[in-house]
């Protein structure tokens, strides 16, 4: 018999807090997200950029498409609240659309909450005319990222 | 419509440019880790060539020329030897660990990783200074005996992993049964 041999208890024990705070956390987006409520959205909001982004430090970035990129990917049995989180954010907008971006990623959460605090007169309306075209640059940021990427395999970009 | 064209003409093309410059084959371990070596058995004189199964180095207090019968006194190994599919936030962290012959780390270095979180995580020297003289059964728990990193756990946890587990590997295979039982 293998003296290290890990147990199944061993194993979830470590990952039980995350596990659960991150299913209350879906949990409470789902909720906000089909009742509509405007105060259970900026309450998912704060907890998006307080626990997703400043506690825990997980979003979905160009980084995980270099770890899909380089099928380098964690092991599943130890890494469960992330493949949680990255399955629920395909899956979700795959049926329900934005989701993952209206309520969950803390990037967009945090923008989404200066919109009622930041003053109007401080705010600068870009023509529909230039924004539109200024839509584009974003996809030439990530091309360039990912050409850098895989062109330097580093990952600090 | 064409937008929705030229951006996936654009994915598809990045896509295998990607596919192609995946397909190169890149080492980033030490190709001679003498220095490293000798950090990690500094009473040692000589150490052998990475071979044997599983892939280690061994460490003697004398040149084995000189004394072929000589037991050694230390196994170093890389982990990404041992548990290869063990992978951090991006891909495996390069770690070269040194175990003497009762199954006691006599220290570990990481020579590479590419962890976005990195610089907080397993490259401060404190995070390698803190396995130094735990032994093969020590639960390598993060939060336990192995300092946590908040918004770096997948890095911190994976490192560990790699160490508890690839010198578990060795000790069951390479050292006395006596030290495993």
């Amino acid at each position: 018999m293998d003296p290290f041999a890990e147990t199944w208890g061993e194993i979830l024990r470590p990952q039980a807090v995350d596990l659960t705070l991150f299913a209350a956390f879906l949990a409470l987006a789902l909720v906000s997200f089909f009742r509509k409520s405007v105060r259970l959205k900026y309450v998912t909001f704060i907890a998006a950029v307080g626990y997703l982004g400043f506690w825990k430090s997980t979003l979905l970035s160009v980084t995980d498409i270099f770890r899909v990129a380089d099928l380098s990917l964690p092991i599943f049995k130890y890494n469960l609240a992330w493949y949680l989180f990255a399955g629920f954010a395909m899956v979700s907008t795959v049926l329900w659309g934005r989701l993952y971006c209206g309520r969950i990623c803390a990037y967009g959460a945090l923008t989404q909450l200066l919109d009622p605090i930041v003053p109007r007169k401080m705010r600068v309306e870009i023509p529909v005319r230039i924004e539109k075209h200024a839509n584009l640059i974003k996809y030439g940021v990530l091309a360039i990222v990912l050409a850098y990427f895989f062109a330097t395999r580093d990952v600090g970009v | 419509m064409k937008h929705l064209q030229r951006m996936a003409a654009l994915a598809a093309g990045l896509v295998a440019a990607g596919a192609i410059v995946a397909a190169a084959d890149r080492i980033y371990t030490l190709p001679d880790p003498s220095a490293e070596l000798k950090r990690l058995f500094p009473q040692a004189a000589a150490f052998s060539p990475l071979g044997g199964q599983p892939l280690h180095f061994k460490a003697f207090a004398a040149d084995p020329k000189a004394n072929p019968s000589a037991a050694p006194v230390g196994i170093a190994f890389w982990t990404t030897d041992l548990v290869p599919n063990e992978h951090g936030y991006h891909g495996p962290i390069h770690i070269l660990v040194g175990m003497d012959m009762t199954g006691v780390l006599t220290g570990v270095i990481v020579t590479y990783d590419s962890e976005p979180y990195g610089y907080f995580s397993v490259q401060p020297p404190k995070f390698a200074a803190q396995f130094k003289g735990k032994t093969i059964r020590d639960p390598f728990r993060v939060g336990g005996d192995v300092d946590a990193v908040s918004r770096a756990s997948i890095t911190i946890n994976s490192a560990a992993r790699a160490i508890r587990d690839s010198s578990r590997m060795v000790a069951k295979q390479l050292l006395p049964p006596e030290v495993t039982k």
